[in-house]
């Protein structure tokens, strides 16, 4: 009897619940996904950096799957606790009746158990399932090789998926026995006798919240965009500042607007008097009183998955679209002169590999010089004074690089830069990183004196490098012309070129080669394709994790609002009888349902937006820093992405509830 | 015949906030075994208060609670459930079945939890739902749904069958049907089983064995009936 009971409540709840019950199943496939990946790629053929990022991708989704279970963890803990307090009347017929509260508590046990069961088992299968096809997904972006492509299940993952939510459930399964044992029968069965507690907040003191929260989000938004300069100067503990005050801020707002939404409105006499307005703010009112911490968590959720996305994504395109703009040559070499040291002449070490010689073009080979008296500060004119002020930490008596005009113009062709022609008295700037700042420079026509010449700006900054590399670098070097370039300094010696070959082994055993090429002292050497791999590695690492932690944030949160609107129509399908009864129609009372589910669905979401304008302004600091620079542009398809699954979320709430109170 | 329940001074306290609120106020009372009691009195007087009492639901802040000769003031809560189980019934205004299980398996829920049950098909014969069985209780209509919580708490076989206003929600032919049923319970088993039924409807008063007025907090008077009224004639 107590197992078909357990059975009977299940199925009642799997109908009222289904789709907190879905994000339970979908909560484990994903889980289940994402620590699967190595297994996933274990197929495909591959070798050296990409399968070094795999180790890293797995290792990290195994650090963030902590965190994910703790999400999972407090959504079923949470909903668990939220169902149970629902049940009081029938666990109070239960004792009426003479059942001891240990085998109450057993039903329970039994109820979470199947739960678990059933959820662990269709997850896994839908997970598996789905993990075929993100297979492909995860080939494409490494582009491997799939022709080989058979069937896999990871054993690990499903091990780990198993004994995670186990975990969870028990964890559940304690606090169930706990909930059941604080329990008094008398309470129990008047619980719903009792009038829903209607916590009145003194306005005043909502008022003095509400100023106070909007004072605090506004200095954490302050503190990530116009400070965040003097921001970045401290230890990262500073951080912790504005991620306090915006989650302090957060839940002072929920709790203040909560307090005063309903006064508020109620004083809008057109708009709370039309149709059944007055009855859907008073339900939202207290909907939002009941879970002030709750809502708040969700905002915050969704505003880390937007900004997480974001982010994500922004890192991918940039890859994506840098490689080909900053790495337009095969490979580099370079290598600094030394005083002390013979010099090396990379010329001749490319000449005497047979390997190398035969299967290469475009080589090319620049110099750099530096000039004592001409640093870093002089190069900036009399921009100078105001660049101090700003950045204190800059090296201002740092060289700057000077290459001959020459030099330059050859190096412009193997790149596809701009090519110059310089009179005598002209110096060019050739930069891509902060290259405002040179453009000030030459926009005040400021006369430099290099090598004892008095230089004039030729044209305006040129967009160039040095060095190939993922992202934009180059802070500047200055092109002179040939006869007015002194070369008894010489800083160093740069050496770029093309494969003549397609052959992937060639292009192999001659990176080989360019990787073993250890001279006595140390020379830098890039490869397009090592380059290329590494940036792949950051954007798949960086897609995976942004799009593990936003599914996960956004079901969750979603589920919570959906798992309160549903039972919150059950309990209230009183109030909707006595509103048919007095003679409004089901298609006043559908309105009625819809606002009051969009209301509540937007309500911690239209924070969220705004916390993410002022967040995504900082993340594209953090990425500038990290020298991803450019304007964030995932932003879009992750909005995209947060309304097809919260919308979906919101229109199946929205349908559940009005069949809900139907009848 | 024997007492079967006894209260000695007692009182019940219940604390609202900072303010006390004292529901039953040193009360004593004796009850036969074998009686139909019917406690009445105005909402607020104590009477349900009275009745969690002597069903084991609550406990008293003082005084004693004896049924059947057994203190049961001083159980604990397993005692007390296990005294629930063992020899009371209960019946509520508002029925207090299960929506999710069907009418059979509403009362099949004692028989896990009495060691004596009476079969779950007697107890629904009795009611005459036995053709309702496979039903859920949405499908029934209210007098039904009574019957079927009546049907589960004579499945458990108690010496004390306690009914807070069970026709409070219904009409006056069902009600009457179901104060039958009571009256027949009652009569049961060698006329040893006791009903009590709390109401603050005065006509149920006339078909009583006993009738205790309770008001604030205290029993104002006991009185026997020595012809009781048979329940057809009851109306209101």
């Amino acid at each position: 009897m107590l197992c078909k009971l357990s059975i009977s409540n299940i199925k009642k709840s799997f109908k009222d619940y289904a789709i907190y019950f879905t994000t339970l199943i979908l909560g484990i496939c994903i889980f289940y996904i994402f620590n699967s990946i190595d297994s996933q790629t274990a197929m495909l053929t591959l070798t050296g950096r990409k399968e070094d990022i795999i180790k890293i991708l797995t290792q990290l989704l195994s650090y963030v799957s902590v965190f994910v279970s703790c999400i999972l963890g407090f959504l079923i803990i949470y909903a668990s606790r939220f169902l149970i307090k629902k049940r009081n009347k029938e666990f109070g017929i239960y004792m009426t009746l003479g059942m001891s509260k240990r085998r109450i508590s057993v039903i329970l046990l039994l109820e979470t158990f199947f739960i678990g069961l059933i959820s662990l088992a269709i997850g896994l299968l839908v997970g598996i399932a789905l993990s075929q096809i993100t297979s492909i997904f995860i080939a494409n972006m490494f582009e491997a090789d799939m022709t080989k492509y058979t069937f896999n299940l990871s054993k690990s993952a499903t091990i780990k998926t198993i004994i995670y939510f186990g975990i969870i459930y028990f964890i559940v399964m304690v606090f169930n026995t706990i909930i059941i044992n604080k329990n008094k029968l008398i309470n129990l069965l008047q619980a719903s006798k009792k009038q829903e507690k209607i916590k009145l907040k003194n306005p005043v003191v909502c008022i003095i919240l509400f100023i106070i929260s909007v004072l605090m989000l506004g200095t954490s938004y302050y503190m990530v965009t116009q400070g965040v300069e003097s921001l970045f100067k401290y230890d990262v503990k500073i951080l912790l500042v504005p991620i306090s005050l915006g989650g302090v801020g957060t839940v002072l707002f929920f709790y203040s607007v909560a307090g005063m939404l309903l006064k508020v409105l109620a004083r809008c006499h057109k708009i709370y008097y039309k149709n059944l307005n007055a009855f859907v703010f008073k339900q939202l009112s207290s909907k939002i009183n009941t879970m002030v911490i709750s809502i708040s968590i969700i905002c915050l959720m969704l505003f880390m998955t937007l900004c997480l996305l974001s982010s994500a994504l922004t890192i991918k395109n940039h890859f994506n679209k840098s490689i080909n703009k900053y790495v337009p040559a095969d490979f580099e070499l370079s290598a600094f002169y030394n005083d002390d040291k013979e010099d090396i002449n990379l010329q001749d070490f490319v000449e005497n590999e047979s390997i190398i010689k035969n299967n290469t073009k475009d080589i090319t080979v620049v110099h750099t010089y530096y000039d004592d008296n001409f640093d870093y500060g002089a190069s900036l004119g009399d921009y100078q004074d105001e660049i101090r002020k700003r950045n204190a930490y800059v090296r201002f008596n740092s060289s700057v690089e000077i290459m001959s005009e020459t030099d330059y113009n050859n190096l412009a062709k193997i790149m596809n830069f701009e090519t110059v022609n310089l009179e005598k008295d002209e110096y060019a700037i050739v930069s891509n990183y902060d290259a405002e700042i040179y453009k000030e420079v030459v926009r005040r026509n400021s006369i430099m004196n290099i090598f004892g010449n008095n230089l004039k700006p030729y044209g305006n900054v040129i967009d160039g490098f040095l060095m190939i590399s993922a992202n934009p670098s180059n802070t500047g070097f200055f092109v002179i012309d040939d006869s007015v370039l002194k070369g008894e300094n010489k800083d160093r010696q740069v050496l770029v070129g093309n494969y003549s070959t397609e052959d992937e082994a060639t292009i192999e055993s001659i990176e080989k080669k360019i990787n073993d090429y250890k001279p006595e002292f140390g020379i830098m050497r890039n490869t397009k394709n090592d380059i290329k791999e590494a940036a792949v590695g950051l954007s798949v690492i960086a897609t995976f994790i942004g799009l593990y932690l936003g599914i996960i944030f956004l079901i969750s949160s979603s589920a919570i609002l959906a798992l309160k609107q549903l039972s919150d129509c059950i309990d209230d399908k009183n109030k909707y009888r006595v509103l048919r009864q007095i003679g409004a129609d089901e298609k006043e009372i559908n309105k009625a349902v819809f606002k009051q589910t969009l209301m509540f669905f937007m309500m911690p979401l239209s924070l969220a937006v705004v916390h993410t304008i002022f967040g995504l302004k900082f993340c594209a600091s953090i990425l500038r820093s990290l020298g991803i620079a450019g304007a964030l542009d995932g932003h879009i398809a992750t909005f995209l992405f947060l309304i097809a699954i919260y919308g979906i979320y919101f229109v199946v709430t929205y349908l559940c509830s009005r069949n809900i109170i139907k009848e | 015949m024997k007492e079967i329940v006894e209260l000695k001074n007692v009182s019940k306290v219940y604390k609202i906030g900072d303010t006390e609120y004292k529901a039953l106020d040193n009360i004593s009372l004796s009850l036969k075994e074998g009686e139909m009691i019917v406690i009445l009195g105005p909402s607020g007087a104590g009477k349900s208060t009275l009745l969690n009492l002597i069903g084991g639901m609550d406990t008293p802040t003082n005084g004693n609670v004896i049924i059947d000769g057994e203190d049961i003031s001083k159980y604990n809560e397993n005692k007390l459930s296990e005294y629930r189980a063992e020899n009371v019934g209960f019946i509520f205004q508002f029925y207090n079945i299960l929506p999710s299980l069907t009418v059979k398996e509403n009362v099949d829920l004692v028989k896990d939890i009495v060691k004596n049950p009476i079969s779950t098909e007697e107890a629904l014969k009795g009611v005459g739902l036995l053709k309702h069985s496979k039903k859920f209780p949405s499908q029934l209509s209210g007098g039904e749904q009574q019957r079927v919580s009546i049907a589960r708490a004579i499945a458990k076989n108690p010496k004390l069958l306690l009914c807070d206003e069970p026709t409070g929600a219904l009409d006056s032919d069902t009600g009457v049907e179901v104060l039958k049923l009571l009256r027949k319970q009652c009569d049961g088993n060698n006329g040893s089983n006791t009903v009590i039924i709390v109401t603050h409807n005065v006509l149920i008063a006339d078909i009583a064995d006993t009738v205790i007025n309770v008001k604030n907090g205290k029993i104002e008077s006991v009185i026997t009936n020595q012809n009781p009224k048979k329940i057809e004639e009851v109306k209101w």
